[in-house]
């Protein structure tokens, strides 16, 4: 077998157009004939080079074809995307806990509703005269729910001694339990800060209270809560800390942005 | 286009070899699952495109050469070749770089898989220039038996009058080279190594 003829059974069996017959005649010649075999080495050697031609072709050509790119796993686009996504989610669940259950204002003033500062009058100091009973009776009235018939008393005594600050303050008093805040805050103001009777810390409560209910800005409530605050002999401390951090909590803020 | 489809046009090899290739290179759910694959393991957005090419690379060889025996999709098969062409890619990279210890963890815990196509960048340069130098019908006549075109398509895509010129010039292509080879024994060496 020549060399040409050596290649030609060599293409046939790559081709798959050998029998089993001649393919065995082949390797038996291969195995025994060195020249051939160094021929198949050659060939093979070729067709190596070619892989690696055909290899590079094709890295060319992909080089040169248009594909829609991918990001990479943390690519600012993508970590934006995510960290939009999650914003979404988060800003939805909070609304959602704000719409259904979070500290809204109408929670945070009933839960207050009780807090009010009672005026002081004698008969709570045990004095036991008659201007004391007549002011802890009206006090009974507006406990009862009568604030009506407690603020015509008052009216009448304020006829007769209109500079009374604990009968205005008391006034104040039944106002704000009559509902009527915007008439209770403006009484509680008329009163003087260095009054003999020494409201002022209840008075400051109230005003907070009278401004809770009015729905003031809470920036203006704050205000005077950090008053209360930071006065440590305040009797509002405790109550003021905790409106202090209602107000003062995310889910208000959030509560507040639905409403 | 199908998974048999593409087989079967690689298989066939000429023109349809080549849209069939660039049909996988083009598309993208395969393209998504290899950067993703590549990505996970440490990969950039580079590597994985080049495993990517590599995966075809060798899943088109592989197919020529009756080599494909995979049962599922070509997407997992392609995953598979670019994970392992990856790892590969990783230890010769530890080889050079021995104080990265970012990729040890991937490399203890896969099996090694030989694949000799990925070749240094000295060697590859070495390869290509010596190509450069050849006769480029005879590059063409050879790349298209190695593709396992048909003899009859072979002359009619090369101008040749019959099969039989077709034969007879890839014979003398195949002499010619090989001769080649054997004067540049770095080449051969690298050839060798690659069998």
């Amino acid at each position: 077998m020549n060399v040409e003829t050596l290649h030609q059974q060599l293409d046939a069996w790559e081709e798959g157009r050998l029998t089993h017959a001649e393919i065995a005649d082949l390797h038996h010649w291969l195995q025994n004939n060195p020249e051939a075999y160094m021929e198949q080495v050659d060939r093979q050697l070729v067709a190596a080079l070619m892989e690696y031609s055909i290899a590079q072709d094709l890295r060319k050509k992909f080089a040169d074809t248009p594909v829609r790119t991918i990001s990479p796993l943390y690519s600012v686009k993508r970590v934006a995307l995510i960290a939009a996504i999650s914003l979404v989610i988060i800003v939805t669940g909070a609304l959602v806990f704000a719409a259904q259950g979070g500290y809204n204002h109408s929670d945070i003033v009933a839960d207050f509703s009780d807090a009010v500062a009672i005026p002081y009058t004698g008969a709570l100091r045990g004095e036991n005269s008659v201007a004391a009973s007549s002011l802890q009776f009206i006090i009974l009235l507006i406990e009862d729910g009568q604030s009506d018939l407690a603020l015509i008393q008052l009216e009448d005594k304020l006829r007769i001694e209109p500079e009374q600050s604990n009968l205005v303050y008391l006034k104040g008093y039944a106002m704000f339990r009559n509902g009527q805040f915007q008439d209770a805050l403006e009484l509680f103001n008329t009163i003087p800060a260095n009054d003999p009777f020494d409201f002022a810390d209840d008075l400051r409560w109230n005003t907070v209270l009278c401004k809770l209910n009015l729905e003031f800005p809470v920036t203006n409530i704050k205000q005077d809560l950090d008053s209360i605050l930071a006065n440590p002999r305040s009797a509002h401390q405790g109550d003021a800390k905790s409106l202090n951090n209602q107000l003062g909590s995310f889910w208000y803020w959030m509560a507040n942005l639905i409403h | 286009m199908e998974q048999e489809e593409i087989i079967g046009q690689i298989k066939a090899g000429g023109c349809g070899r080549q849209e069939a290739l660039t049909s996988i290179y083009q598309e993208h759910a395969i393209r998504k699952a290899v950067f993703s694959t590549i990505l996970k393991m440490r990969g950039n957005i580079q590597d994985a495109e080049d495993m990517y090419q590599e995966s075809i690379i060798i899943m088109d060889r592989n197919i020529r050469h009756g080599k494909y025996v995979h049962k599922g999709t070509l997407p997992a098969y392609l995953c598979g070749i670019a994970r392992m062409c990856w790892l590969n890619q990783l230890r010769k990279r530890k080889r050079t770089e021995p104080e990265t210890t970012a990729t040890d963890h991937i490399l203890k815990a896969q099996v090694p898989g030989p694949d000799h196509w990925l070749m240094d960048q000295e060697r590859a340069q070495l390869l290509q220039g010596f190509i450069i130098k050849l006769d480029s019908r005879c590059i063409r006549i050879l790349q298209l038996w190695q593709e396992r075109t048909n003899m009859q398509d072979i002359s009619e895509m090369l101008d040749l009058s019959s099969e039989m010129m077709a034969r007879k010039l890839k014979y003398q292509c195949t002499k010619k080279l090989a001769k080649l080879i054997q004067e540049h024994p770095e080449i051969e060496r690298i050839l060798k190594q690659s069998l």
